[in-house]
């Protein structure tokens, strides 16, 4: 079966949308933290989409914490797409702190501060 | 920077059944893995039956007439004025028809002048392969076959 929620013809990436999807189907409880995700080449199928594209996809998610890759072990669950989404927002605030002149450390002192 | 909050709305629907990404992908796995061990049972069905009817058609080796020939004469050389009966099996010969050879060699008694009897008793059609065989025996007497 093939879901049709991936539109080829959006400007946004096809790896963006797979990784929304991926995030959407983690958040709506499809997979509990610690549950393995089946294979990219079925996501990819479902999908109607490109293995690599998946794989660029998990990738993304990987990096915002929401995925683990182990070798040997498949692809598992271990954050909530809340966290993923809080990791991304971090990653973009220390990016947008390092162009204005500040290091990593003075935007946690920043952040302490504040709270 | 805008930093907005992220946390899930508690009133998002529930998604519907047939658009469950994971679980559409887990079931797209399962008949993954059927389809490849059907193709592997297939192929491997298809090899058996292959190298059985290759084996129900195989036919046994042909014996090499020069060395069977050879060995014959071999063992009538040291049979000489000894008591025997010999059995063979012949087939698959291209100068001679499928059946089985029986020899019988009585020596005289001692004392006596008579030449050693020796029988062949071919049941075959063997039109050219008894004088071949006589040839190899040392009788010294008319043979005929019985």
């Amino acid at each position: 079966m093939q879901i049709s929620k991936v539109n080829k013809k959006e400007p946004v990436p096809l790896h963006d949308q797979v990784a929304a999807e991926i995030r959407r189907a983690i958040a709506d409880g499809e997979a509990a933290q610690g549950e393995r995700l089946p294979p990219a080449v079925d996501l990819a199928t479902v999908l109607g989409v490109n293995k690599n594209t998946v794989i660029r996809a998990l990738h993304i998610l990987r990096d915002e914490g929401l995925l683990d890759f182990t070798r040997g072990r498949g692809i598992r669950v271990v954050g909530s797409p809340q966290r993923g989404a809080v990791m991304t927002r971090i990653d973009e605030l220390l990016v947008f702190a390092r162009t204005q002149g500040y290091r990593h450390d003075e935007v946690v002192a920043l952040i302490q501060a504040r709270s | 920077m805008n930093l907005s909050p992220t946390r899930s709305n508690p009133t998002r629907e529930a998604p519907d059944s047939a658009e469950l990404l994971i679980k559409e992908a887990r079931r797209a796995k399962r008949l993954r893995r059927l389809r490849n061990i059907a193709i592997v049972f297939v192929a491997l069905v298809v090899v058996t039956v292959i190298s059985v009817i290759q084996t129900m058609n195989k036919t046994p080796s042909k014996p090499k007439p020069e060395t069977v020939v050879a060995k014959f004469v071999d063992s009538m050389k040291h049979a000489n004025d000894t008591r025997f009966v010999a059995t063979y099996r012949v087939y698959h010969y291209d100068w001679m028809g499928n059946g089985v050879i029986t020899m019988a060699q009585i020596p005289s008694p001692p004392g006596t002048k008579a030449p050693t009897a020796t029988a062949i008793r071919v049941v075959a059609n063997t039109p050219t392969s008894i004088e071949t065989l006589m040839v190899a025996s040392r009788s010294g007497s008319k043979w005929e076959p019985t």
